[in-house]
């Protein structure tokens, strides 16, 4: 393969890795509160069609993505309301919203199929991106390539180095204590919860209004479970993310250029390569318990109910 | 004055009970809703949706067969969560069933004799527990999260369909369309309700749930169940956690991958690319709406191949997206779970 | 008692002379709650630079008083003073914008967060966020008052003792200045040696007119430490005094009403019997970041004696359990049960060969709350309860029902879930079904604890008769004077490691408290006296 095939490549792993970033960043915060959210899939659905219905009615791919946000953030919020406020199981309630949210948007896109838009332009940083190589990888995407980038640096910073992130780091390690310390643990858990909702939503919108600018039922395609690996993968610290993410972004991609690349390997089978991927990397990051047991919230999953 | 959720002090057998009847109706007036922002008659779709199925033998005959796959992965299911082993991958389960099912069809397609059909519902069930089995391993093995590596496996069997059904095991007699030869005579189901596809898969899946419900009763593994509701009291027992997520893999998936198969040798009748595999994910939704109780999974499997049948006349006679019936199932979920919660704790109203 | 601590309270006496109205002054506060009155006409006051006690057993009614006075409950009738003022405490953050703080039993640290971490969650809330300051302002009172932490560790890191400094210091740095200091049980998970310490900076503290509210149960250490102290009993003031003058004895039947009665022993100890149980230079990695390590465990459990495992909670009982009973596998020649080595194996396998334990944790672990106590009666003996795989249902009913009869467990059916019985009950029903399976060597970890005064006689009774029979036991516990009275040699254990072992009669409770004290450092620093 020669540079430019190389660049097209790279480039088009940091475009993939973008939905899973999104989507893993909101699931890492909401995780690190204390709260397992399995609804991801659902709710980046939800984001897909809101996304693009708005889009399709208002010319605008911006105002897709805002409503994209905006329908991720709702969901995120009956996922809090649902299990922080009135005490169901969290495990269940998330899957209930991932087949709720596929079913929502099916439903709601039905009219959809078909129809198309204009994606989001890219836009180019000026300057950076005429630095030969990095400038085509980097610098030259949409808008919420940059934001996906920025917000793992600022959820990182969020988290380690300031109070906000401090009280939810300790929420979600011991909801009891922080509680007693007179930490607001539920408004905490709901604003994580509508974080991760709202950024799955943005994943969900981004795919349909920029990455393939259209609506399909099923074209989250699993990317909302991948994120929820990838978590797992970068064992709960936000900067780990990024790798994680390229990784699986990059065998999802290279499985493309291989095809294009006139490699006979079967599309089907290439096309399992991804999941394959992140079950390799959870099984070989979980290989030590310890590991695992060190840095999962202590709290995920649990419910708290403050003893009035 | 403000609602408070208060613990009850012992958790209560009626809400238990009448909390899916709660749901079912939650779920059926939100549906009516939506039907009515979207443009919709309601009460068009409701009759649609929830009345005509019934209102024919045929339409009974369809609910029937739709339930039975569900009534299986179902009563698997419910062991498997009531063991804390999440098992999400009834999917995958489930084609792994069909597919290791359809191998001797596959390379003997002219194949006869009374052993063929029993021998296809063998392999399809263990077609299903070795699939289970990876997961399994790679929990006791590697402590990988089982929700995840299940549901990886998912899409990976899926793959694996599309893989077979377009490519080596495609009938060449098909004209290009994907998909195997169709089973023959000896390889198919018997039909116990002639003039519709009620076959002897239905009878199979209507047991499993009573198999399953004595099993949990008076067996020693039902008992280890039990106690798994406490992880602590169970290594004081002497009972592996290991052996435990073992049992409850390879139960959940042979009944899965059962299912599968009876699709296959029933109603569809070669394997396909499309062999309704989406019906793991209702599983999971029939397994919480029986209330984790064996007992429970039939009217469940009824309710939810309702639902499928429903929605499927829907789409026909109102032009309704065909997402609808899994949104129906969402909803269901989501208000069974909530009016769960009423099983454990109950509203006061208090002074602010 | 040393000299030094005579003079040190003198002179707070002199400093007490010179001062205005009382800190804090309780007034007839009464509190009931449905079928219980938790304090009833309670008064006694505490005075500048005083260390008061407050004296109970369980059950007297410390922590609804200390609820009321930090703000978590309002009382029902009675008034509280501080300061000369009356006023209504609506919440422990008034109570602490007043100048109150308060060290609880169980501390609210955060395990992965850094010390300063933890105390930024408290301290300065206004204001922006700067880490560094907070680690300045604990460098600081380090310094002032000797409270030495290591301010960016984090706190799974920190030994119990700091763990407490950190709390003590949390409310030392209070917005607020510090004006009475509550402490809930303090000693209670302390060795004596950080007891030792705790003291010093508590007198320091109260030298420079800081109040201080010591509860606890412990008679020495209220005697040692306090200036007065209030004796609650069943939610009355029964006694206020200077805890100088009074004896050990008065105190005691002060808080309890009579004499406890005496241990029943049976007659007198023989002599043990072979080795059944025996441990050979145990050494295990501690399982988890949060655990222990075993270092060189040599015991051995002998017919028809009761070993006592003295120690406070956290130096390697619950590690060493789980090697013992199977439940974690250990070197295969380490662990020997009648000669033979077991290491390798598992609890059911070590259960058959009579090896039978009850634990620490009863709800959860002994029983299964949810499950009827039939199911839970069958929890360490299905087995026998088989046919074929099939549990056998109508024995196992009858088998429940007998074992409450002969254990007097008051329940309201065995088809009830356990979790409706009483902590004493549940424990009867616990050791009730090991002891029916008339185990030759057999665990207790903490059996009494939080136990009614009749059902822990008829449990330890139950022990003895068990020693007599012959068989090989081992108590693990915390409270000293009940493995005084059971054993017959005693260990302590700390930091992983375990004290020679050395029989009752003549024990040094000096020489014990040492070893408890020696953590997992100060093993070699210790003379051992073989």
């Amino acid at each position: 393969m020669n540079a430019a095939a190389w660049i097209s490549l790279l480039s088009a792993v940091v475009v993939a890795a973008t939905p899973l970033l999104l989507a893993a960043t909101g699931e890492l915060v909401c995780e690190r509160a204390g709260l397992l959210n399995l609804g991801v899939e659902g709710m980046m659905a939800v984001g897909a069609v809101s996304g693009f219905i708005t889009a399709y009615h208002t010319g605008s791919a911006y105002l897709g993505l805002l409503a994209g946000i905006g329908a991720g953030a709702a969901c995120g919020i009956l996922f809090a309301w649902l299990t922080v406020q009135w005490v169901a199981d969290q495990v269940a309630t998330g899957l209930a919203l991932t087949i709720f949210g596929h079913g929502l948007s099916g439903f709601l896109g039905h009219s959809y199929a078909g129809d198309t838009i204009t994606a989001l332009a890219p836009l180019a940083i000026p300057g950076l991106a005429s630095i030969p190589w990095l400038g085509a990888i980097f610098f030259d995407h949409s808008l919420p390539v940059y934001l996906a980038l920025f917000f793992v640096f600022a959820i990182y910073w969020f988290l380690y180095r300031s109070r906000a992130g401090l009280t939810l780091r300790s929420v979600g390690e011991d909801p009891a204590v922080a509680h007693s310390l007179g930490l607001p643990v539920n408004p905490t858990r709901h604003a994580a919860a509508a974080f991760g909702g709202a950024m799955a939503g943005f994943a969900g919108a981004f795919l349909s209004t920029a990455y393939t600018p259209m609506w399909a039922e099923g074209m989250v395609a699993g990317q909302g479970w991948i994120a929820i690996g990838l978590v797992v993968f970068a064992t709960w610290r936000p900067l780990r993310l990024l790798g994680g993410a390229w990784l699986f972004a990059g065998v999802g991609v290279g499985q493309l250029f291989s095809q294009a690349a006139g490699l006979s390997i079967n599309t089907y089978l290439l096309s399992a390569l991804p999941y394959l991927a992140v079950l390799l990397a959870l099984v070989l990051i979980s290989r030590d318990p310890l590991r695992i047991r060190l840095n999962t919230p202590a709290s995920l999953g649990k419910p708290f109910r403050a003893e009035t | 004055m403000s609602p408070v959720l208060e613990r009850r002090p012992q958790s209560s057998t009626v809400m238990r009970v009448i909390a899916p009847v709660i749901a079912a109706l939650a779920a059926t007036l939100i549906t009516l809703v939506l039907l009515a922002l979207s443009g919709k008659a309601p009460m068009e779709g409701f009759y649609a949706l929830f009345l005509a199925p019934l209102a024919t033998p045929s339409g009974w005959a369809q609910v029937l067969v739709k339930s039975a796959p569900l009534a299986l992965i179902g009563a698997g299911l419910v062991v498997a969560f009531r063991a804390r082993v999440w098992n999400i991958g009834a999917q995958g389960q489930y084609i792994a069933g069909a597919v290791a099912g359809s191998v001797l069809v596959i390379y003997r397609p002219e194949i006869t004799g009374g052993w063929v059909l029993p021998v296809i519902l063998l392999l399809g069930a263990v077609g299903g527990m070795v699939y289970a089995a990876v997961p399994a391993w790679l929990a006791i093995r590697f402590n990988a999260n089982v929700i995840l590596s299940t549901l990886m496996l998912d899409y990976v069997a899926l793959a694996g369909l599309h893989y077979l059904t377009f490519g080596p095991w495609r009938n060449p007699a098909n004209f290009g369309f994907p998909g195997s030869v169709s089973f023959p005579a000896s390889a198919s189901l018997p039909l116990l309700w002639p003039g519709t596809q009620v076959d002897l898969g239905v009878l199979l899946a209507f047991f499993a749930p009573l198999l399953v419900w004595g099993l949990l009763r008076f067996s020693l593994f039902g008992y280890q169940v039990r106690v798994s509701l406490s992880e602590a009291a169970s290594v004081y027992a002497g009972f592996s956690r290991a052996r435990m997520v073992w049992q409850s893999l390879l139960l959940s998936g042979g009944l899965a991958g059962l299912a599968g198969i009876l699709q296959v040798a029933g109603p569809i009748g070669q394997l396909q690319t499309d062999i309704s595999s989406d019906l793991g994910f209702a599983g999971i939704i029939v397994a919480y709406l029986a209330q984790l109780n064996p007992l429970g999974v039939m009217p469940a499997a009824l309710l939810v191949g309702l639902f499928y049948v429903g929605s499927a006349n829907a789409q026909i006679t109102l032009g309704l997206s065909a997402a609808l019936g899994e949104l129906l199932q969402g909803i269901l979920l989501l208000a069974l779970l909530a009016a769960n919660v009423l099983v454990h704790y109950r509203l006061r109203w208090r002074q602010a | 008692m040393p000299r030094n601590m005579d003079r040190g309270r003198e002179s707070k006496l002199d400093k007490q002379a010179a001062v205005g109205p009382p800190r804090l002054e309780l007034l007839g506060l009464s509190k009931h709650f449905p079928g219980v009155k938790a304090n009833d006409e309670v008064s006694f006051e505490i005075r500048r630079g005083e260390i008061h006690a407050l004296l109970g057993e369980n059950g007297a009614g410390k922590s609804t008083l200390l609820k009321m006075i930090f703000g978590l409950l309002k009382p029902d009738a009675g008034q509280i003073k501080w300061e000369g003022r009356i006023i209504q405490i609506g919440s422990p953050r008034h109570a602490q914008s007043l100048g109150m703080g308060m060290v609880q039993q169980h501390f609210a640290l955060l395990e992965s967060l850094s010390v300063a971490e933890n105390l930024a969650l408290t301290l300065n809330r206004r204001g922006r966020f700067d880490l560094e300051r907070i680690v300045h302002q604990i460098e600081a009172a380090a310094n002032e008052y000797g409270l030495k932490v290591p301010a960016r560790r984090p706190v799974h890191h920190l030994s119990v003792g700091e763990r407490q400094r950190v709390e003590i210091l949390r409310c030392l740095l209070q917005e607020e200045p510090l004006r009475l200091l509550i402490l809930d049980e303090p000693t209670s998970v302390l060795t004596p040696q950080e007891s030792k310490a705790l003291f010093a900076v508590l007198r320091n503290l109260a030298a420079d007119g800081l109040s201080i509210l010591f509860v606890s149960h412990k008679l020495e250490e209220v005697r040692a430490l306090c200036d007065r102290v209030t004796v609650l009993r069943k939610g009355e003031v029964v006694a206020r005094l200077d805890s100088a003058k009074e004896a050990v004895d008065e105190l005691a039947r002060l808080m309890v009403g009579e004499a406890p009665p005496p241990l029943l022993l049976s007659e007198k100890r023989k002599d043990a019997g072979p080795v059944r149980l025996q441990v050979e230079g145990l050494n295990l990695p501690a399982a988890d970041p949060h655990g222990m390590p075993l270092r060189n465990i040599n015991l051995e459990l002998r017919s028809g004696e009761i070993l006592g495992l003295a120690g406070v909670s956290g130096n390697g009982q619950a590690e060493l359990l789980a090697a013992l009973t199977g439940e974690r596998r250990s070197p295969t020649k380490s662990i020997l049960i009648d000669g033979l080595p077991v290491g390798y194996l598992d609890v059911r396998a070590r259960r058959r060969l009579g090896l039978r334990y009850v634990p620490e944790e009863r709800v959860g672990k002994g029983v299964v709350p949810e499950l009827s106590l039939i199911d839970n009666g069958l929890l360490t003996r299905w087995g026998r309860f088989l046919k074929k795989g099939w549990m056998r249902s109508r024995e196992a009913r009858e088998s429940a029902w007998r074992l409450c009869e002969r254990h007097h467990v008051r329940q309201t059916g065995v088809e009830h879930p356990a979790a409706s019985l009483s902590g004493g009950n549940l424990q009867k029903f616990i050791m009730g079904r090991e002891l029916d399976e008339q185990p030759t060597i057999f665990i207790a970890a903490q059996p009494t604890w939080g136990v009614d005064v009749a059902s822990a006689r008829r449990i330890q009774s139950q022990l003895l008769e068990l020693r007599a029979r012959g068989a090989a036991l081992m108590v693990i516990s915390d409270d000293l004077e009940e493995l005084l009275a059971l054993s017959d040699r005693i260990a302590v254990m700390s930091g992983g490691r375990i004290s020679p072992v050395r029989s009752i009669d003549g024990i040094d409770r000096k020489e014990l408290g040492r070893w408890m004290g020696a953590g997992r450092e100060g093993w070699e620093s210790l003379n051992d006296v073989a």
